[in-house]
């Protein structure tokens, strides 16, 4: 099974579709035709095939046939030594990386701008963070890559750790030097866990800075809904050749569906195919319109836009170029008004703005003409918008003080404080600016006073907090009695 | 052996035109071009199977595209033509003595060579010493410019397709920037007769008055395109069309045209109340008094289009409907119990008359699956 045309799920999707076989089981629809509007909506082809494991399927939780076959497949096509289809999105992934490799005490070394399901999965197992000096850069207010020195560092303090869970690419563009990361890691005996949610392209496309697999990592969370181009939700974990794929598999059925979409398993065959046959020019038109948005912004004067110009041998060892970041600070504007406006005034949805940042997520489905809409509308955006720079936080990033695990201070007792008044508690929840899902407080941390700063003026610029129980985010619920 | 070329203006209604001969025929990188020969309309070129202009009517769009703007603004010497590889709004602009620059940017190359080898007019709107031709992307052109012409001719193809980025609110505010202080834009609007391509209209009249400060709309009519009733937007940063309009200068010049003249540029402006009610313009207004002079004023402090102040007072009627847009509802009332198609009908009925978005490139056009979920009629 090593024909990259074939699509084992589909395939037997789509020969289902035929047989009209008589459903006397799940889903309830039955073909769409219990739920009119719901196939009008969604189309027949699609509710046609939302069918549940069967022998003619296979069974996500237990492959022996063509989830298997389609999964070898996609090993195959990532250089992995196993690959896990998963339809709880990159955050099961995550957190199966996590599961499968730390219990309860032991130290996972980890940068702070981690996605929050790392966190999430150190609440579920116990692990304790060992954060690593994240470096951050002053002028474009975001958190930077790991470098070699701070994880030598971070060894030598906790020479017991378990494993390094390392960002790669960051959400930014931003890549660590995973070799080097990866040999340090193996010598000292720590397994290396790459979240590599914004990379799957670095898979498939020429001249793009090295994957998870092919850096020698154990295992890597991959995005194939974000640049691999299948259904939302739909993603895969990766791993290499000294992990026990058995152990792997009993680890994502604790929290997996035994329902797993078919929709979704599908979109991950589909994709991996077209991956594997055009990926090269695919992310070689992506460079291409990248590149060209890169140099126009550039022109437009007033934004400063992310380059291979951040590259600086450590913290910044490569750079992503399909990302298009852009810093909007140098126009007075924070990146979430920019996208804001572009939104409401110019009918143009990017993929996130942050305090001093927009990214625009260029992919597979790109042409030039909403190239040229975006560039134009910065360029209006500049023109009618402008203001001095004065009174805008030019940085978010602010180093942790971690006083318990996440898991003690998550089912610890708690109070609710206002947020205002947290100052010098310890959190027992986690806040996050969303987009892009990076925690500016977690579990068993202090509460300082930027950090509460921070909350208020993301809160004030309008972007999306979450990870607290007061929808308000008015409220932190912080342990009670103090530390 | 009879050869009938038929566009689908809507699901329901066809234009046919009786063709002797195809002269033309290729696949550029972004449409399909062709050019007929037809008793009726003599040559015709088309884009995508919509026709663009045919040798018999298109003096009508095209003078109307040009002269309306040379009527009222004083001294147009600098001219920017966006589209128009077909180069009869160039045949119009190389009139005027005054102009002395005409700069044509065009996305299909192979339109205009299309047009110079076969079409007339074209060969000698390019050969003319003042006109330069750029072939590439009209929206990347037009932002690079700053304060340079005194005219912008928009001369698109439609909101859907090459053509949609130039009806966006960016493009038509980097052309704002493009022209000089007195700068006027003229656009082809589209059909406001059929209700998807009304609302088209709508949404650019309503972005337009977002990028200047006085935005117009004007209307003629034009057999060989869809309803053959086309609207035109004239949008200026200083000059009204109506109280600017310099008849006794324009006619000395001594333009010959065969449809435009200055009586018909006043009558052009006045709308049927329908078009007024929709595009919210306040009807029978009283011009030479009060409403020129405020808007003049509002001009004059007109900063950014963001301003409030700046967007001239609306009125809009209540309960008024275009008479289409019922005659659509009960259209597709008809078809879903006829139980015809199993696709929303109001999705197919966009598809076919507005240009279809099948640039190469790009096998699904986001804003025409907008453009049907708004437009989803009560069921």
């Amino acid at each position: 099974m090593t024909d990259q045309n074939q699509t084992p799920i589909a395939t037997a999707l789509e020969l289902l579709r035929h047989a009209r076989i008589v459903p006397f089981d799940v889903p309830g629809h039955k073909r769409g035709r219990g739920n009119r509007e719901l196939t009008e909506f969604l189309g027949k082809r699609c509710l046609s095939v939302d069918l549940n494991s069967m022998k003619p399927l296979d069974n996500l939780t237990h492959p022996v046939s063509v989830i298997r076959d389609a999964e070898a497949l996609a090993a195959a096509a990532f250089g992995a030594q196993h690959a896990f289809f998963m339809v709880g999105g990159t955050t099961s992934a995550v957190q199966a990386m996590i599961l499968s490799t730390c219990r309860r005490g032991d130290k996972l070394i980890l940068p702070r701008n981690v996605h929050s399901s790392v966190i999430g999965a150190l609440i579920l197992c116990g692990a304790e963070p060992v954060y690593v000096k994240t470096r951050a850069d002053s002028r474009l207010g975001i958190a930077l890559g790991m470098a070699v020195e701070d994880l030598k560092d971070a060894i030598t303090r906790h020479p017991e750790a378990k494993a390094v869970l390392v960002n790669n690419p960051t959400y930014y563009g931003i890549c660590s030097d995973l070799r080097e990361i990866v040999r340090i890691a193996h010598r000292h005996g720590l397994r290396v866990l790459v979240d590599e949610a914004h990379g799957t392209h670095f898979y498939f496309g020429e001249g793009l800075p090295v994957s998870a697999m092919a850096a020698g990592a154990d295992m890597a969370a991959v995005s194939m809904h974000k640049s691999g181009g299948s259904l939302t939700q739909s993603s895969l974990l990766l791993t290499g050749p000294d992990v026990n794929p058995r152990h792997v598999r009993q680890v994502i059925n604790l929290t997996q569906t035994t329902s797993g979409s078919y929709l979704l398993l599908a979109s991950l065959d589909i994709a991996r195919k077209n991956l594997a046959l055009n990926g090269r020019a695919v992310f070689r038109r992506v460079k291409e319109l990248a590149e060209y948005a890169r140099r126009e912004i550039e022109q437009i004067g007033g934004y400063a836009v992310f380059s291979k110009d951040l590259v600086n041998g450590t913290t910044v060892y490569d750079f992503d170029e399909t990302k298009l970041s852009v810093n909007t600070l140098g126009i007075g504007l924070a990146g979430i008004e920019v996208y804001d406006i572009l939104r409401d005034d110019y009918e143009i949805q990017v993929e996130f703005g942050d305090i001093g940042n927009i990214l625009a997520y260029i992919s597979i489905g790109d042409t030039m003409k909403n190239v040229e809409r975006l560039v134009s509308a910065l360029s209006e955006i500049r023109r009618l918008h402008q203001r001095p720079k004065a009174g805008l936080l030019e940085t978010e990033y602010i180093p942790p003080e971690v006083v318990l695990s996440p898991q003690e201070a998550f089912y610890a007792e708690k109070a609710a404080v206002p947020i205002e008044k947290a100052g010098g508690t310890v959190s027992a929840e986690t806040v996050m600016s969303y987009p892009p899902g990076i925690p500016i407080l977690c579990p068993g941390e202090r509460v300082t006073r930027p950090i509460i700063e921070t909350i208020l003026y993301a809160r004030e610029k309008g972007c999306l907090l979450t990870g607290t129980e007061d929808l308000t985010v008015s409220y932190l619920n912080v342990v009670k009695g103090g530390l | 052996m009879a050869l009938w070329f038929t566009e689908a203006h809507t699901p329901d209604v066809r234009l046919c035109i009786r063709a002797e001969r195809q002269i033309f025929s290729a696949e550029s990188r972004y449409q399909r071009i062709e050019i007929f020969q037809s008793p009726q309309f003599g040559r015709f070129l088309t884009l995508d199977g919509l026709v663009m202009l045919t040798e018999r009517d298109g003096f009508i769009y095209h003078e109307m595209m040009t002269h309306p703007a040379f009527a009222v603004g004083p001294d147009i010497r600098h001219v920017l033509v966006v589209g128009g590889g077909d180069g009869w709004a160039v045949h119009e602009l190389i009139r005027y003595n005054g102009v002395e620059r005409i700069d044509v940017v065009e996305l299909d190359e192979m339109v205009v060579h299309a047009a110079r080898g076969h079409l007339m007019h074209a060969a000698s709107a390019f050969d003319d010493s003042r006109v330069r031709l750029f072939i590439q992307d009209g929206v990347a052109f037009v932002r690079r410019c700053r304060g340079e012409y005194d005219f912008i001719v928009v001369d698109s193809t439609g909101p859907v397709g090459p053509g949609e980025g130039l009806f966006t609110r960016e493009f038509l505010g980097c052309c704002f920037s493009a022209l000089k202080e007195d700068g006027i834009l003229l656009s082809q609007m589209g059909s406001p007769y059929y209700e998807k391509s009304m609302d088209f209209v709508a949404r650019t009249f309503s972005r337009a008055k977002k990028c200047f400060p006085i935005v117009r709309a004007y209307q003629a009519h034009v057999p060989t395109y869809p309803s053959g009733y086309w609207l035109f937007g004239f949008l200026s940063k200083k000059y009204d069309p109506v109280r600017d309009l310099q008849a006794g200068r324009w006619q000395s010049i001594g333009i010959k045209t065969r449809y435009y003249n200055t009586p018909l540029h006043l009558g052009a402006f006045a709308l049927p109340s329908y078009i007024n009610a929709r595009l919210g313009i306040a009807p029978d207004m009283p011009r030479e008094e009060g409403f020129a002079p405020t808007q003049a004023k509002r001009s004059e402090k007109f900063t950014t289009p963001r301003d409030e102040e700046a967007t001239p007072a609306q009125e809009v009627p209540d309960e008024v409907f275009s008479p289409c847009e019922k005659q659509n509802d009960g259209i597709s009332q008809k078809r879903n119990e006829q139980g015809e198609s199993t696709a929303p009908p109001e999705q197919n009925r966009g598809e076919d008359f507005v240009p279809p978005s099948d640039e190469q490139e790009e096998d699904f056009a986001p804003t025409q699956d907008e453009q049907g979920e708004d437009h989803v009629p009560p069921l």
